[in-house]
């Protein structure tokens, strides 16, 4: 698997980019259906998923805030460990995969949610 | 009776049966492209208070109560009104507009659908659904190839090879794989999930994954040369050497030799993946099987290269039909955004993307789609029906919304009522509302009305809108010839 994160490290800011994975969750598809105003709702789709080797090159652990820069935004994340490769992360589809996803759509009427380059910082 | 005063009429004078529980069987959940209807569900006094059958995401969605926290009266810029009043408002917004566009629709019934593209003719609208933001560059990619595909139902009979691609049914999907593809028994396959093989294929390990007899884990970006190798491996295959005897399934030491070559995770020790000897066997599996079903997601076509992806989805799928039987089915998100393709397809020969401004349909998706049009700030009025484009478009193009006359027809609040100019809440369909909605096979599913609304439909609240701005343009007409 080509590690995405660990050239582009930069250890002065703990910053890394990993490619971002946008998606469904059972959590973030309930939370939708009862209603998006819920505090629930919002915690589920701005937590971010990275790999444990990711969380120790940001030194941060599971439940701190995380700064996640796109092409056209940034958001604050909370963190949480999951069972990914080192240098790819994964966000639920909400308002914080909104900001991140750019708009081009090449054509076809569809952005990009999967597959984008961001920069975590801690 | 005068069906404008009905429906304007209804929202003052709401029904609200009081009487013992009643259980109704068969009820159809609207919530995700599976469409599963074989749910139970209890009503009392008008409200839904038991479900059994559905999955979380159902069960959520069902139990939803529709009036407690949803939009209880029209409004127009923030202030509550009557219904005659709002819908007199959206009809003048949209006869005074130049450029609209009309989205959502994945939510609703075709008969609905049917009246918002009559309307899109009617005011010369762009109209688009919330498929050219999930699987848009698939179907754009099924224009080039074709599409071998067929129902859910054939492929719980007979499917003893069920490939997720990019998919994560167990999250996104989650009665998929026990109601349709994977665990119940069929009729050529009588022992259900014993008689199947069932293959991932993700960029992570999804809980699908972990229910796989083999995952194989991918690069992000890497899908279409991934792909592009099994089509060469497959035409590679000499025909006579891998035609399946008669009757036989996929053999155990086919999956074995597989699993062989790949760590637990499916990489091998050189970090390549898969390795070219597990992309070997993974064809022979497919051309080896008696009946295959290759079930793609968003992952395929919410990456670069969408429709490249899928198009080598579907060429592959194509080749293997030279082996044996081999289908492949899109993993459709919303409840009826099968059905919006099909609507505006048969209604005027494209399936998303679709202009009137002409007077005749036009597509052109990337300058019709509802993101490029809101991203470059072209509509001057939109309607929004049964959709949150605010939390489901790209910032950019949800930025837009707030700029321009926005009607909304939603039984919800949401983040795209609070900014509308006027929204106007709706019967919720397949509660409260009647209809059809397509499943992700387009096997049409008809909708039961469980419960009295106060809410007019949503088919007749875009009906009275078509009415309204039919009238005031005869009205024009005769002043003009006068």
């Amino acid at each position: 698997m080509t590690n995405w994160s660990v050239d582009h490290c930069n250890e002065h800011t703990k910053s890394i980019r990993i490619v971002l994975i946008t998606g469904r969750t059972i959590a973030q598809g309930s939370f939708a259906g009862h209603g998006k105003g819920w505090f629930d709702y919002t915690r589920e789709v701005s937590t971010i998923v990275l790999s444990e080797e990711d969380m120790q090159s940001l030194k941060v652990s599971p439940g701190q805030a995380v700064r996640v820069k796109g092409q056209r935004g940034e958001a604050i994340c909370i963190c949480k460990k999951g069972d990914l490769p080192q240098g790819v992360g994964f966000l639920p589809y909400g308002r914080t995969a909104n900001i991140l996803a750019g708009s081009d759509t090449a054509a076809t009427g569809m952005p990009i949610y999967k597959g984008l380059v961001v920069a975590v910082e801690a | 009776m005068d069906p404008e005063r009905s429906i304007t009429e209804r929202i003052v004078q709401p029904e609200r049966t009081v009487g013992p529980e009643r259980t109704i069987e068969g009820v159809a959940c609207t919530f995700c492209g599976c469409v599963c209807d074989d749910i139970r569900v209890t009503v009392r006094q008008n409200e839904v208070i038991g479900v059994e059958r559905a999955c979380t995401l159902g069960r959520a969605y069902l139990m939803r109560p529709q009036h407690g926290e949803g939009v209880t009266t029209p409004r127009v810029n923030g202030k509550e009104v009557s219904l005659e009043c709002a819908l007199a408002e959206a009809s003048s917004i949209l006869s005074r507009s130049k450029y609209p566009l009309i989205f959502g629709l994945s939510n609703t019934t075709i008969e609905a659908q049917k009246v918002a593209v009559r309307l899109a003719e009617l005011i010369g609208a762009s109209i688009d659904s919330t498929s050219s933001v999930c699987h848009g560059p698939g179907t754009l990619a099924k224009q080039y190839i074709g599409e071998p595909t067929s129902s859910l139902g054939e492929v719980m009979n007979r499917a003893d090879l069920v490939i997720f691609w990019g998919s994560n049914p167990a999250e996104s999907h989650p009665r998929h794989m026990s109601r349709y593809s994977v665990m119940r028994p069929g009729l050529y396959v009588p022992r259900g999930r014993k008689d199947r093989t069932v293959v991932v294929v993700d960029v992570r390990k999804t809980p699908s994954a972990r229910a796989a007899d083999l995952f194989l884990r991918i690069e992000p970006w890497s899908d279409y040369r991934i792909l592009s190798n099994l089509i060469r491996l497959v035409k590679l295959t000499p025909v006579h050497e891998l035609t399946p005897v008669h009757g036989s399934h996929v053999h155990w030491s086919q999956i074995e030799a597989l699993k062989e070559c790949s760590d637990e995770s499916g990489e091998d020790r050189e970090g390549r993946l898969p390795t070219p000897d597990t992309l070997q066997r993974l064809a022979s599996l497919m051309t080896s099987c008696r009946y295959g079903a290759l079930f793609y997601g968003v992952g395929l076509t919410m990456s670069r290269g969408g429709m490249m992806n899928v198009t080598a989805a579907l060429r592959l799928v194509r080749e293997l039909n030279n082996f044996t039987r081999f289908v492949i089915i899109p993993m459709r998100g919303h409840g009826n955004v099968a059905g919006i393709d099909n609507v505006l397809a048969w209604r005027t020969g494209y399936p998303f993307a679709v202009n009137f401004s002409r007077g005749f349909p036009r597509f052109g998706p990337g300058e019709f789609s509802a993101v490029d049009l809101l991203c470059r700030g072209e509509p001057d009025a939109v309607v929004v029906i049964a959709a949150d484009p605010v939390s489901s478009l790209p910032v950019s193009a949800a930025e837009h919304l707030k700029r321009v006359p926005t009607v909304v027809i939603d039984p919800y609040v949401s983040p795209t009522t609070e900014i509308a100019s006027v929204v106007l809440p709706c019967a919720k369909a397949g509660i409260s509302a009647s209809g059809t909605y397509y499943r992700m096979d387009n096997v049409p599913v008809p909708l039961k009305r469980l419960v009295a609304s106060v809410y007019p439909s949503d088919e007749e609240i875009l009906g009275s809108i078509v009415a309204r701005i039919e009238s005031a343009m005869t009205g024009r007409r005769e002043v003009d010839a006068r």
